[in-house]
């Protein structure tokens, strides 16, 4: 399991290093930093002396050696908007979106695992169908839509919660259910997959035949197996939920990581976009990683592989 | 990532159609606790001006900061503000004597310590301000005595009481002390509002500062609080207006802005603001020798063909208006009598027939912004037979295309802060690398106008140049902007030409 471990570890590095080399690439290739911090009226001599200024006239890959070495010591370098440090600004916003994220995963578990365990134990009945219904529909709706939605009921017409913002912990819930809605559908869908096969199994047979009641066939005996998968896939969730926050946030002006992102690619803040999609790719990495060793952990097979 | 303002504006508007059939009895905040409530769109990265060019700066900055002269939103005429008056020595030494009694938010005085440390920190390259040309022009500054400061100029510049407009005065000292992120730290101004608490790039809560000197062109603060929140979406803004929890925002997209005029809670207001949507045309044949555009009848149709007025009705909306010169009516040394080239297809037809393309052409028109003005214009150019591909890019790109010749017709906008035209128009005429029309005679009128210290000789030579791009179409002014502002019905919240806010003139209703 260690030599797993290692071997897994490599690779997210490794991942790491090449989303950071193409970041940079892309960010470079597509963007001039001075053209837009000087901004729409600026003449050419402002863009031409903020591009000296701040050293955008250098070749490329010496700007990409100077900001990784100094990333790899954990300091992504000072934002020339807020003329503050990258890595204080990503400190300043994670909690916001950790928040909204872990907040997301559990209403989307807490939806989709009951809702795939019904719809397993009733298939092919209305209760299947509506349960698909709330699975296409959580992975059709668009977010800011159904953010305005929820936003024109809940908050303008009976005004039980807030519009936007982050005061308090209501001001979570409306992002949290546009958020999570969309992590529902897979989870479900998985759930009830691997119910249906787990309720075919022999053992389950012989339980029944047992007598054991149905709430510990289902739960104790059935869902302990068919949730394995589940656990897998929820890290994967967790870390799209993370990504996927940038427009939740910003239409909820929540001012996490995600609103931090959307802000600097408009205002073409390169540190801080650079720092940003790495985390967020961080993000993924590790959690792909925590997907693969949960499933080691649970299935010997896959470790044995 | 972003909203498209389409997608938005459909989902917005068949919402907020709904939403305002619906009975909707909020209650209004803001009167109660003496406390306007407004949202800005963009985050503030940096309260500094010096170093956040952004809208959203601008509007703090008018508000915590003032200048040392200030442009009167009513007559655009420049009057003093910490200054108390100016005199030229020569033409590149200035004296500013500076205001007695003005005192910044922490209680300390403000003096020509102040002032000569402020515009020597910005005229200093190694600081590395954003607006590097509004502040270039500054060699040195030097103190004369405790409210008096003299400023020498590299050059000669007329624009310099303007310029001095722009920049807010700090307490000697900030920078050394925080840095760049000073004004995100110990934000002192000597504006009409203090900062009581901030959470910073997200909101911000301004007092009515007392101790405002009097006699300010700002005048005194009638309403004693400002909660300033940035909400991205204008989807969102409209839903905090319509619950109750905002009394002011604007950039409202004129579709939605005129669903909310149902409302009876809130007032919608249109006004045109003094920035300007141009076309400018590779007049000088930087595209290639082919240039249609080095014909005077080409350029001439393409003015003809364009209707601008049909735009402004249909698409811009509210108060935006046609113009005719290059250059915003209020501008100093904006032509009244330019040239007009009023809407006629026939005669755009004609002029190409007579420049020897009677079945019209095929273009690059290249923008950054405003796409569904874009593709009215194109529609018009169809009309007429030329075949104009849409070239939409982000304006960091399409700005180097530009600047290396590449681009022969160019939609675009821009606005004066500083209300006179020499600070913008040299950046179209002057032969610069942005200039693509290359006009000798324009651009030597407004290089004698930018030396020239006398007003009415200035006005003079602007005047010609603006007449001369209007003459030989060197480029296609078509309309000014236009802005919504949503307020609730209880608060009057008037702005400027730009469009910026002045709640220190706001008063409750």
């Amino acid at each position: 399991m260690l030599i797993y471990l290692l071997r897994r570890f490599g690779l997210a590095c490794w991942v790491a290093l090449c989303v950071s080399i193409l970041t940079f690439a892309l960010l470079h290739f597509s963007i001039d930093p001075a053209i837009a911090m000087a901004g729409e009226d600026a003449t050419s001599e402002d863009i031409e002396l903020i591009r000296i200024a701040y050293g955008y006239d250098r070749p490329v890959w010496i700007q990409f050696g100077e900001w990784f070495l100094r990333a790899i010591q954990g300091d992504f370098g000072v934002s020339p908007y807020f003329g503050l440090p990258v890595q204080d600004l990503i400190l300043d916003r994670m909690p916001v979106t950790f928040t909204l994220g872990a907040l997301s995963i559990v209403f989307a578990l807490g939806f989709g695992i009951p809702l795939g365990v019904l719809a397993a134990i009733y298939p092919n009945t209305w209760i299947d169908r509506v349960s698909l219904s709330v699975g296409v529909f959580g992975q059709a709706i668009p977010n800011f839509w159904f953010s305005l939605l929820l936003m024109i009921i809940f908050a303008v017409q009976l005004q039980w919660l807030p519009v936007s913002g982050s005061d308090s912990i209501w001001s979570y819930v409306l992002p949290t259910i546009v958020l999570g809605t969309n992590a529902i559908p897979p989870i479900m869908r998985l759930t009830r997959t691997g119910m249906l096969d787990t309720l075919s199994a022999d053992y389950i047979r012989t339980a029944w035949a047992k007598g054991l009641p149905p709430h510990i066939v289902f739960f104790k005996h059935a869902l302990r197996n068919a949730i394995i998968p589940v656990v897998a896939v929820a890290s994967i969730q967790a870390a799209h939920l993370l990504g996927g926050s940038i427009v939740v946030e910003s239409v909820f002006a929540l001012h996490g990581l995600g609103m931090l992102a959307y802000e600097s690619i408009l205002r073409s803040d390169i540190p801080t976009m650079q720092a940003v999609i790495l985390i967020f790719s961080a993000f993924f990495i590790g959690f792909s990683a925590l997907s693969d060793v949960l499933n080691a952990y649970f299935d010997p097979r896959i470790r044995v592989q | 990532m972003k909203i498209s303002k389409g997608r938005c504006g459909v989902a917005l508007s068949t919402i907020l159609g709904v939403a305002a059939a619906l009975p909707f009895t909020s209650a209004l905040a803001g009167k109660n606790d003496d406390t306007l409530r407004a949202a800005l769109h963009l985050e503030i990265a940096n309260l500094d001006a010096y170093y956040d060019s952004a809208g959203s700066v601008v509007v703090m900055n008018r508000h915590i900061w003032d200048p040392l002269f200030f442009i009167d939103p009513a007559t655009s005429e420049l009057v003093p503000a910490l200054a108390s008056g100016s005199s030229f020595i020569d033409d590149k030494t200035l004296d500013v004597t500076l205001r007695k009694g003005v005192i910044f938010h922490d209680g300390s005085v403000m003096d020509a310590a102040d002032v000569a440390y402020t515009l020597n920190w910005i005229k200093d390259p190694a600081n590395k301000i954003k607006s590097v040309s509004n502040a270039n022009w500054i060699d040195r500054v030097e103190i004369l005595d405790p409210h008096k400061v003299r400023i020498h100029m590299k050059k000669p510049n007329a624009l310099a009481l303007r310029f001095l407009s722009l920049f807010p005065i700090h307490p000697e000292g900030v920078y050394e002390k925080h840095g760049v992120a000073a004004m995100n730290i110990e934000p002192i101004g000597t504006g009409p509002y203090r900062v009581k608490s901030m959470d910073l790039g997200k909101k911000y809560v301004l007092e009515r500062f007392d101790e405002h000197y009097a006699d300010s062109p700002k005048g005194r603060a009638k309403i004693a609080n400002l909660e300033i929140s940035i909400i991205p979406e204008p989807a969102t803004q409209i839903a905090e207006m319509m619950s109750g929890k905002l009394n002011w925002i604007y950039k409202v997209p004129a579709d939605q802005s005129s669903q909310m005029t149902r409302m009876k809670s809130l007032s919608v207001e249109s006004k045109p603001t003094s920035r300007m949507m141009y076309i400018v045309l590779d007049a000088a044949g930087r595209t290639g020798p082919d240039s249609p555009f080095k014909s005077l009848k080409v350029r001439q149709a393409i003015a003809h063909a364009i209707d601008r007025q049909g735009i402004v009705t249909a698409l811009v909306q509210g108060g935006a208006q046609v113009l005719h010169a290059f250059c915003f009516p209020q501008d100093f040394g904006c032509p009244k009598d330019a040239v007009q080239y009023e809407y006629n297809p026939g005669k755009a037809r004609q002029l190409l027939a007579e420049a020897g393309y009677p079945n019209g052409f095929e273009v690059t028109f290249s923008a950054w912004r405003d796409r569904p003005y874009v593709e009215a214009i194109m529609s018009n150019l169809a009309d007429v037979g030329i075949k104009a591909n849409l070239n939409f890019i982000k304006l960091a790109p399409l700005r180097g295309q530009w600047e290396s010749g590449e681009l022969p017709m160019v939609y675009g906008s821009i606005g004066s802060r500083i209300e006179d035209i020499g600070n913008f128009v040299p950046t179209f005429f002057g032969k610069s690398k942005r200039d693509i029309a290359q006009d000798d005679e324009v651009a030597s009128l407004l290089s004698k106008a930018g030396s020239s210290m006398d007003e009415e000789t200035r006005r003079q030579l602007n005047y010609q140049a603006l007449r001369r791009i209007a003459d030989q179409a060197l480029a296609v002014p078509m309309f000014s902007d236009n802005m919504n502002f949503v307020m609730s019905s209880d608060v009057m919240v008037p702005s400027d030409s730009g469009g910026t806010p002045h709640f220190y003139r706001a008063e409750w209703r």
